[in-house]
């Protein structure tokens, strides 16, 4: 059909991609498949530390099944959402690497890939399904994708049994070995999406212009030098070239976009002490910024993994981790149900928002696909199969809703990646372990 | 001179009993010199040593592995990738060192052979891990020792705080929103971990932009900046009420004021958009305020229909800043038989403010002043003027000198904004803008290496090693002195090193090793996400504010006094101010103030009985044990233990089989299951002796109404009753901890972790310290003079 290669490798992130020919050729921007009125957005919760699983996964498949006592909160979506049972993320286990579940889980969730153990040298692990997915429609808007989060990474001391604190902190990788820093200040993050409100177009476009000659400059100036480089300094020196560009084209997207008054929303200038208030400003965020097209993929931690906050609004005084290695304890697992359910409802918030958004006949909702999860299932034996999953959203309409997807043996996370990427038009072929695409949810 | 053996197995001579603990502490210590990632080229060394490897093999170990191991590790069936019957000599196992060090360390915590199978005796169990440790870790300090390869660092939070700083002489606050630094071996100032997401990338040009207007001050008449706020933004008092679509009404005495930054002293324009249901005989007015103090009037003949901008000039001075717009003459008449004449109300939909116009002269910040030196004239172009400017601050923030063609290039900035009508000053903070955004600024690059000759070792030049006395002492930039020093080609001699390490241990700026290494060491930066219940225990951030607090002041005193290190770990002495010793229940400490108390009449000594570690080793309801045996060997042992199996839930099963045991008793029964036992006896009994202190340190004898069992053994059976026998026992291993301290600080020196060939450079850190009483100043004079720290191997081209 054509000599131009159809399929590139993307080496190191077992991410096959078969770029389609419109995009190689013509401007993303025209891309006709990407661009419609209502286009599909992807979001991706994660909550740390897993679920007490016999209180979430409903007892009956199909369409029948009934809301647990944790999933209650969602019941007003059952014909938005599905419950997915039987999925596993199996790079997240040891593999001979012995402990560190929690750093592996977090890293691994979206990747799909084995994270190189390591403190300190040679942080690895591979490129996340967001990132993956922004890559092929994050240059359509402002943002190619926001990280959202509640807590900065660790300051200190051990993360996880020898893993780098990068890898409990970070679910969303640009390459495999860049973590995208999230964000935790919702003030901010509003701002990094639609600017802060307050400067006139003037002062953009001003400094703007001279932003583009600044990093001309320093581009140039380092160009020399990077070919005197040894292959790891490169490296570094590689990440901070990638964020120059990408700064370069959120100033071009910004000359295209300008004017545009940014969404209202009242938000504090420092971060809530109020966790509850916190998660819902930055789901509040996330719904704007999908619904003004200003991104259209989002993750979002509601927790570091291992994280070990307490949950007193919910009489919880102990950590989550102390409390997740329950030992079946009846008192422990209430008291993890109590995290779980308020986590639940948080999320029921974000869905309830998202389906207040009317776009066209349906609701922004309808166009999108979030992936409500953790990356453990029983923490307390550490499992990373049959993971707490629910895919909320009818992926414009591509998706069937209402169904509790239940399968017998474990099917890896990254089918369904698949199946998410290929609604975002991305043209991956394979992720990591995958053996083909989660067609349960096809409608 | 003997060649070294695993430096946690030359512990110095202790008594017989204790000597076993050590063994134990030493064998947990193999999991921290694993091997390089890149095995070394094989040298065409030691051929006779290596035929001596291979007789010993054939002759003692090989035997010994077959009886006892190759049932189950084979090749036919190699169990965990492991089989020993192809095992010939010392290459095959260095050829797999990540499997064989694993192999180690299993048959070193006698985890293998299983508890079922046939167990060697200990002799021969001793003839299979020496001749392993050998084989892996075998290490000739005579020779050139491998100085290591750094990734470039970039600089994290508090570097880049602290150069700002040092760099323009103001305290700016620009790190406030950057994404925290993720944390590796222990701390964020590892180059590999570093990374530079579009986040942080955005943060960075942000925070030029804004530290370049703070340091140097522009006026743009052409285009001002301007700052307005309305609806939310505005802080609304009085009879001012938001309504529905976006206006402001006062309809009596109201007030909208909103709080700004201003980074420019100068005069602005003040403005609203205003207009007014007029009655009366005035017209409607409005006041201005800045920082709620009258600054005038001005008429609003407008109607609300037609609203207008109004405004006045103001001077406003550096800082936050109120500003506002008040409705001052209301006027109400419901009587009066005009209907249009009864009621006055102001509409207001935005308050702005615009400059500054013009700077004020007598008011420029200092930095201004020694940064703008030259303005652009006949004589001078703008290119050169900006050159002039540049040259002196880019060889500081580049930290070495600047090539002519490079400073060119920065300074054509500063014309690119003159030729746009901009003033000069405008030009330079665009030129600096991009200075502070530059990767020769953002990271601490290092020259470049021979790409042909991967393992080439040089010596640092000069400059790069002042960046790493600086970063290491100060975490800031070098100073002029040891750029001066770098430049005249005199920093690298071990004289001017010694001196230079000194003056920089005595300069305030070494507060950077509290705040970055400190901080990191001992974990103290976790003590901002602990919550402890506040059911269980009274604690305010206040408390945990002083909690922090002592450690660092007891950390810096130890420093600046040049004390022995080992009073980190023994000093009976600490800092307490009124609130803390309160806590502690020490009397005669008032007020808020810290100051130097005594604890010779308290069972308190050293960082392990402050309230900071204590509590950010206990879990929010009550203390835990484990926690804080296993901190103590990680940051004062240096014998991190082991993971745990990966099946632990057993304990959980344990637990349950003993319903109403206490917490003790329950954790006593790990000891139950060997592979659990080989750590948690050393780790319990440590963690155990802390427990007179509660979750939030303070003292106690009960818990639950029990009395406090605060006795324990360690393993080799050295017995000691409640903290201050247990820390004198690990006092008297002063090799132990010194050797865990050094470690920790040379990581943090080095920005990267430590590989099995840095054992050289800790063996002699530690000889020498020995011989000077272990003073601080000491071993960062030994790190600073070590080859690791000066010179630099080459790393190949990317592939």
């Amino acid at each position: 059909m054509s000599q131009l290669p159809r399929r590139t490798f993307i080496k190191g992130l077992g991410i096959t991609m078969g770029l389609p020919l419109l995009e190689v050729m013509q401007p993303l921007a025209s891309a006709s498949a990407a661009e419609s009125a209502h286009p599909v957005r992807m979001g991706f919760v994660f909550f740390p530390n897993g679920a007490i699983m016999q209180s979430w996964t409903p007892e009956k498949a199909g369409t029948e099944f009934e809301f647990t006592d944790t999933l209650k909160p969602l019941e007003e979506f059952r014909s938005e959402l599905n419950v997915l049972s039987g999925l596993g993320q199996d790079n997240g286990r040891a593999k001979g690497d012995g402990p560190g579940d929690h750093a592996r889980c977090a890293s691994t969730y979206l990747t799909g890939a084995h994270p190189y153990k390591t403190s300190g040298a040679d942080i690895r692990v591979g490129v996340s399904v967001d990132q993956a997915a922004a890559l092929q429609v994050g240059e359509l808007t402002r943002l190619p994708s926001i990280e959202l989060g509640i807590d900065r990474g660790r300051n200190a001391g051990n993360c996880d049994s020898g893993y780098s604190c990068a890898y409990s902190s970070n679910i969303s990788w640009k390459t495999e070995s860049t973590p995208m820093a999230k964000e935790i200040n919702p003030r901010l993050a509003f701002e990094r999406l639609f600017g802060n409100g307050r400067e006139a177009e003037a002062s953009r476009q001003k400094r703007d212009f001279y932003r583009k000659s600044i990093l001309d400059l320093v581009q140039n100036d380092v160009a020399g030098l990077r070919k005197q480089l040894g292959q790891t300094d490169r490296r570094k020196l590689d990440e901070y070239f990638d964020s120059v560009r990408g700064l370069e084209v959120r100033i071009a997207q910004a000359e295209k976009a300008a004017s545009q008054t940014p969404p209202e929303l009242e938000l504090p200038d420092g971060v809530p002490s109020d966790l509850k208030q916190h998660i819902r400003l930055m789901m509040d965020i996330l719904v704007v910024a999908f619904q003004s097209d200003a991104t259209r993929i989002g993750t979002f931690m509601l927790g570091n993994a291992g994280d070990n906050r307490p949950y007193r609004m919910v009489g919880v005084n102990e950590g989550h981790h102390s409390l997740s290695h329950h030992g079946n304890k009846a008192e422990k697992m209430d008291q993890i149900r109590k995290i779980d359910g308020f986590l639940a409802n948080q999320f029921a918030y974000f869905l309830g928002r998202l389906r207040d958004v009317k776009e066209g006949e349906g609701t922004l909702l309808d166009n999108s696909m979030i992936l409500y999860g953790s990356g453990l299932s029983d923490a307390n034996r550490h499992d990373h199969h049959n993971l707490p999953l629910v895919l909320a959203g009818k992926g414009g309409g591509t998706i069937r809703t209402g169904h509790h997807f239940r399968t017998d043996s474990e099917v890896p996370m990254n089918n369904l990646f698949l199946s998410m990427l290929d609604r975002m038009h991305s043209g991956v072929e394979k992720i990591g372990d995958s053996t083909g695409r989660f067609t349960d949810i096809d409608a | 001179m003997p060649t070294m053996r695993d430096p946690a197995h030359r512990f110095l001579p202790l008594s017989l009993a204790f000597s076993q603990l050590l063994i134990l502490v030493a064998v947990l210590t193999c999991t921290r010199w694993l091997p390089a990632q890149q095995d070394q080229p094989v040298k065409p060394r030691q051929a006779r040593a290596e035929a001596k490897e291979t007789e010993t093999f054939q002759q003692e170990v090989k035997p010994l592995l077959m009886k006892f191991c190759s049932e189950c590790h084979n090749e036919d069936e190699p169990t965990e990738g492991v089989a020993v019957d192809g095992v010939s000599n010392g290459s095959a196992v260095r050829v797999d060192r990540k499997t064989w060090t694993r192999v180690l360390q299993r048959v070193e915590f006698h985890a293998m052979p299983p508890k079922s199978e046939p167990q060697p005796t200990d002799e021969q169990r001793a003839t299979i891990v020496s001749w392993l440790e050998n084989a892996l870790f075998h290490l000739d300090c005579e020779k050139q020792t491998d100085p290591g390869r750094v990734t470039v660092r970039r600089l994290n939070r508090l570097e880049y705080h602290n150069t700002i700083r040092d760099l323009f002489g103001v305290e700016l606050d620009p790190t406030r929103d950057f994404p925290s630094d993720d944390v590796g071996e222990g701390f964020d100032n590892i180059g590999d971990v570093l990374s530079l997401p579009p986040l942080l990338f955005e943060k960075y040009i942000e925070a030029a932009e804004q530290i370049s207007q703070s340091v140097v001050l522009a006026v743009d008449k052409e285009n001002p900046d301007n700052q307005r706020f309305e609806k939310n933004q505005l802080r609304l008092t009085g009879a001012a009420k938001l309504v529905a679509d976006g206006t402001i009404v006062m309809t009596s005495r109201g007030t909208a004021e909103a709080t700004l930054s201003v980074a420019s002293a100068g005069t602005y324009r003040l403005l609203v958009q205003a207009g007014a249901q007029q009655a009366g005989d005035e017209v409607a007015k409005i006041e201005f305020t800045v920082d709620g103090k009258p600054v005038g009037q001005v008429d609003v003949p407008a109607s609300q229909r037609a609203m207008q901008e109004y405004g006045l000039e103001v001077t406003m001075a550096v800082g936050d800043r109120r500003i506002g717009a008040s409705f001052v003459n209301d006027y109400y008449q419901p009587k009066d038989p005009d209907p249009a004449n009864r009621d006055r109300n102001m509409f207001l939909r935005w308050i702005e403010l615009v400059g500054p116009q013009e700077l004020d002269p007598d008011n420029l910040p200092e930095s201004h002043r020694r940064i703008v030196t030259v303005q652009p004239g006949e004589e001078l172009s703008v290119v050169e003027a900006a050159s002039e400017v540049l040259a002196p601050l880019m060889r500081r923030a580049f930290r070495r000198p600047v090539p002519a063609e490079q400073l060119q290039g920065y300074a054509q900035l500063a014309e690119l904004a003159t030729e746009r009508g901009e003033s000069f000053e405008r030009g330079l903070q665009v030129a600096i803008t991009a200075m502070l955004v530059s990767p020769r600024f953002l990271f601490r690059l290092e020259g470049t290496d021979r790409l042909d000759d991967p393992a080439t070792i040089r010596q640092l030049d000069d400059f790069e090693l002042a960046s790493r006395l600086s970063y290491f002492i100060w975490s800031s930039m070098p100073d002029e002195r040891l750029l001066a020093l770098a430049g005249k080609g005199q920093l690298g001699r071990a004289s001017v090193l010694r001196e230079e390490v000194r003056r920089m241990l005595a300069d305030p700026r070494s507060r950077g090793l509290v705040d970055g290494f400190a901080s990191q060491w001992l974990n103290l930066r976790n003590l901002d996400e602990v919550s402890p219940d506040p059911d269980a225990f009274p604690f305010s951030d206040e408390l945990r504010a002083d909690m922090r607090q002592e450690t660092e002041m007891f950390f810096e005193a130890v420093m600046r006094d040049d004390r022995p290190i080992t009073e980190l770990l023994s000093g009976r002495y600490s800092f307490l101010n009124g609130r803390l010793a309160e806590h502690y229940g020490i009397d005669g400490v008032e007020g808020g103030e810290f100051r130097r108390v005594s604890l010779l009449d308290y069972p308190r000594a050293g960082v392990l009985t402050q309230a900071s570690i204590l509590t950010l080793t206990s879990d929010p309801t009550r203390t835990s044990p484990v926690k804080r045996g296993k901190w103590i060997m990680e940051n004062i042992l240096g014998t991190p233990p082991p993971d745990p199996p990966a099946d632990v839930p057993e304990i959980g099963a344990a637990r349950e089989a003993l319903p109403g045991a206490s917490f003790r008793e329950q954790l006593e029964l790990h000891r139950e299951s060997p592979r659990c036992a080989v750590c948690h006896v050393e780790m319990d009994a440590l963690g155990f002796g802390m427990e007179n202190f509660d979750g939030i340190g303070r003292w106690r004898t009960e818990l639950d109404s029990q009395p406090i069992d605060a006795s324990g053994t360690l393993p080799g059976g050295h017995s000691f009753e409640g903290p201050i026998q247990m820390i004198e026992i690990l006092g008297e291993n002063e090799p132990a901890f010194v050797r865990a301290f050094t470690r920790k600080l040379l990581v943090f020196a080095l920005g990267r972790g430590l590989k099995y060939y840095d054992r050289c450079t800790v063996d002699e850190i530690v000889k020498q310290l020995s011989s000077d009483s272990y003073t601080f100043s000491t071993i960062v004079e030994q790190i600073v003079l070590s080859d690791a720290f000066r010179k630099r191997r080459a790393e190949g081209a990317a592939k």
